[in-house]
């Protein structure tokens, strides 16, 4: 996912020039990332649709899944995973999703949820439990149950893009 | 969409510290560093956290976490020169805190129409001096009425109804302010605090039914809140892209005593971190420099630049680029100007639409792209760069992916345009030849129709109307063919002269509409041009013009046809009638129903024109009559509007011929 809209273009008054209307530049090559070196290029259906995950803060109130919720309903986004739960900060909670859509669907749904006025904070694509998992594979894995996908922003800041594609392990 | 119109009373906030960087020693804010992908200025920054692996969170980061998540913005509130009708530590109900809030917030006229989980704010509305409340006779005509006075004005209009069937009357409203972002405060009572959830009399949940239909909406569960409810809906409405809010208050809060605190802190924190910042003067310098590389470059404006009226005159003055309008935006620029190509779209000007597809750079400031404008999407402006100015990000393409976008308030981009216009002197723009060709096809294809004997065209109707007008009248409207001519005869010189239902397209607008401009501008002349289909669905509202004396004419374009329903019949249904004739079978000879009774009915004066030699004396005492006036102008039904691109089409497309009287 480009996280190019994970802030809204408001927020700087920003100019978007469209790839293709400047100079016909290459198209960015994803190169693998320095911190973890995994070489595996980005597998990508031809449809370009693929699972994306949004990570929320909203406020803590009665109705604020069902307006969140709502968004994705009425504009036709199907729902894969849901998380919900309190934030680090009271009187937040965390809403995490997992939605399929292309890039730029999730990008059109990503500029409604900013609409949102209980919405304080949207992440994009932030699943670490991929690398997680092969970080703890070294010493054995007995067995992985999940629940719904839940996603936080990693201390380190490294962006684990280049792991999608991998199908959900178990 | 629209620029900010913010109430004048609501000081501006002054740039609010972002939600995360208050408390810099809990969480901190940094840049994403990627190794694929260059760091751009929109990347968004990654926030990091240790306040979860922290098990106990030291008192300071507590503290810090309350503050945030109670009072994340300041903002001064009522000037202090308000004087209240009660002492500051006196005791007052819930209802008279929600109506000194309305007061405080500069509110001078409202639209409420009483029931009884409202009666308590009407009883309090009796003891404020400077409210006047309008009472429409049904919840509909109330909201349409406070959008009427919204968009003659641009403030907040505000409309009160009762709980259950007197809130679900308001969703109409609610709907159309959402879409074509007029800003609204709705008010709606709602069963005590105790009985929510039980289907208690009068019962529904209004937070939920109107959720998508609302920029925000709120249910009051404490009285204390009033205030910073009141003064957040306001702001909210108005701020941005305007729209609509809705406020619920429970009876039981509403008779509840309370003191208010009236300088609480709004808390929208992370709507305001996101509202558009002002642009980037490269980034409209690209713009500019767009503008000098193109040879036929056309505007394309709407609704948003109903604010920047003044800009947009000055920036075609500089730059001589011909300009198209939105059906929302009608009047931002003057249509009788030589460079004004007037409406585009399905019902557009030939010569816009012409405009448009030939043009090789497309100007779309305020606008958002819809159907009814664009038609087959893939061919609209095929030939174009386009660049898209809107103060909605969300905007930016959902239809058609612009090469050049600025999130911003077009006010502002064009101003910042208009300087380095200035500025730079040797940039002289010739479209000189653009413009001789665009000439060239309003000669060829001017707007024109058809005249049969003595029956009066709808359009010379409308046409006369603006000669007697001078193009000076508030014109509202309702839905369908009489809606369509009023957008292209009526010569529209300023901005928010033109109320009319666009997004939503609700029936039954105009003559509630023209109750709120009439109320807004007392000096206008206010004209409801309305179809006989459209008059009726709103028809009550004849008795609140009588009562309130407000000088409304009527002008009706009764072909005692569902019109344009019968237009698309016509075309693509082989003229099959399926319900669209609204007279009475069995006496099909006469006019029915008739209009002059209902008008008679609320002593107002009529009368009725069937001839074409008749229509400008009918017209003209119309105008002359003081007060409310309603004209019956008999329109042949086989008449059609056109230009038309059908649903769906391109410009090659484009129907300029035919009526009715003919087969398809």
């Amino acid at each position: 996912m480009r996280l190019g809209w994970a802030l809204p273009p408001s927020a700087h008054g920003e100019t978007i020039i469209n790839p293709s209307f400047q100079l016909n530049r290459n198209p960015t090559t994803v190169a693998p990332s320095k911190t973890l070196h995994f070489t595996t290029a980005v597998v990508k259906l031809s449809s370009g649709f693929r699972s994306h995950t949004l990570s929320m803060v909203v406020n803590d109130s009665p109705g604020v899944l069902n307006i969140v919720t709502g968004v994705f309903a009425r504009r036709g986004y199907n729902i894969q995973s849901l998380a919900v739960g309190p934030a680090e900060i009271q009187g937040l909670s965390r809403i995490t999703t997992v939605v399929p859509g292309t890039d730029e669907s999730i990008g059109k749904l990503v500029q409604q949820l900013y609409k949102l006025i209980d919405l304080h904070e949207l992440t994009g694509d932030l699943d670490k439990m991929v690398a997680l998992q092969r970080l703890l594979e070294p010493y054995g894995i007995c067995e992985v149950a999940r629940t719904g996908r839940v996603a936080l922003v990693r201390e380190s800041g490294v962006d684990s893009k280049y792991l999608r594609g991998f199908s959900l392990p178990l | 969409m629209a620029s900010t119109a913010l109430n004048p009373s609501f000081s501006k906030p002054s740039p609010f510290p972002s939600f995360n960087s208050l408390k810099p020693h809990c969480r901190i804010t940094l840049p994403v560093l990627t190794n694929y992908r260059k760091p751009t200025p929109h990347r968004p920054p990654l926030h990091i956290t240790n306040s979860l692996s922290d098990p106990k969170p030291k008192p300071a980061t507590a503290a810090a976490a309350t503050k945030t998540a109670t009072a994340s913005t300041t903002t001064t509130t009522t000037p202090e020169t308000f004087l209240s009708r009660f002492t500051p530590d006196e005791p007052r109900k819930g209802a008279d805190i929600l109506v000194e809030a309305l007061e405080r917030e500069g509110v001078t006229n409202v639209f409420a129409y009483p029931g009884g989980a409202s009666m308590e704010i009407h009883q309090a509305l009796t003891r404020s001096s400077t409210i006047r409340n309008v009472l429409p006779r049904h919840e509909q005509g109330g909201i349409f009425a406070a959008e009427g006075y919204a968009r003659a004005s641009g403030l907040p209009g505000v409309c009160i109804a009762t709980s259950g069937p007197g809130a679900t009357n308001l969703v109409s409203g609610l709907a159309d302010a959402l879409l074509d972002s007029v800003p609204i405060v709705a008010i709606t009572g709602q069963v005590p605090r105790r009985m929510i959830g039980t289907d208690a009399f009068q019962e529904t949940p209004i937070v939920e039914v109107t959720r998508s239909i609302t920029k925000h909406n709120y249910l009051v569960l404490d009285v204390e809140d009033i205030p910073r409810v009141v003064r957040e809906a306001f702001f909210l409405a108005s701020s941005g892209r305007p729209g609509p809010v809705l406020i619920d208050v429970p009876k039981d809060i509403q008779q509840q005593l309370a003191v208010p605190i009236w300088n609480q802190p709004i808390r929208l924190s992370g709507y305001v971190s996101r509202l558009p910042k002002p642009p980037l003067e490269n980034h409209l310098e690209q713009i500019v420099r767009l503008i000098s590389e193109s040879k036929k470059p056309v505007l394309y404006v709407g609704g948003g630049c109903l604010n920047s009226s003044e800009e947009l005159r000055r920036f075609v003055e500089l730059t001589g680029i011909p300009v198209a309008s939105t059906l929302m935006g009608l009047g931002a620029f003057p249509s009788s100007d030589e460079l004004s190509l007037q409406m585009l779209g399905m019902h557009g000007t030939v010569y816009a639409n012409y405009a448009v597809d030939k043009a090789d750079l497309l100007l779309a400031f305020g606008v958002r792209f819809d159907d009814r404008v664009t038609g087959k999407i893939e061919a609209f402006a095929s030939r174009a760069k386009i660049v898209h100015i809107d103060i909605d990000a969300a905007e930016i393409g959902k239809n058609k992916q612009p090469h050049v976008s600025v999130c911003a308030d077009v006010k502002d981009a064009w101003k910042g345009m208009n300087s380095l216009l200035e500025k730079e002197g040797k940039l002289k723009f010739d479209f000189s030849d653009w413009r001789e060709e665009l000439k060239e096809q309003k000669m060829k294809y001017p707007l024109s129709f058809k005249t049969f004997g003595e029956a009066i065209p709808p359009q010379y109707a409308i046409q006369v109307l603006d000669e007697l007008t001078n193009g000076s009248a508030v014109i509202s409207t309702g839905v369908g063919q009489h809606q369509m001519w009023a957008a292209q005869w009526y010569k529209y010189n300023g901005p928010r002269q033109w109320l009319t239902s666009g997004g939503l397209g609700a029936m039954g607008f105009g003559l509630p509409a023209a109750i709120g401009a009439a109320v807004a501008r007392p000096d206008a002349i206010v004209v409801d041009i309305d179809g006989d289909g459209s008059f009726i669905m709103n028809v009550q509202e004849l008795a609140t013009i009588r009562v309130e004396n407000l000088p409304i004419k009527i002008m009706l374009l009764n072909n005692q046809h569902l019109g344009m329903v019968v237009q698309w019949e016509d075309r693509f249904y082989k003229a099959n009638r399926a319900h669209t004739y609204l007279g009475n079978p069995s006496k099909e000879s006469e006019i029915f129903p008739d209009m002059l009774k209902f008008a008679e009915a609320c002593d107002i004066p009529a009368a009725r024109v069937t001839k074409r030699g008749e229509l400008r004396k009918a017209i003209k005492k119309m105008l002359e009559t003081p007060g409310p006036y309603l004209l019956d102008v008999i329109v042949p039904h086989q008449e059609h509007v056109l230009p038309m691109i059908p649903s769906g089409g391109a410009f090659k497309d484009v129907i300029t011929e035919g009526d009715g009287r003919s087969m398809y």
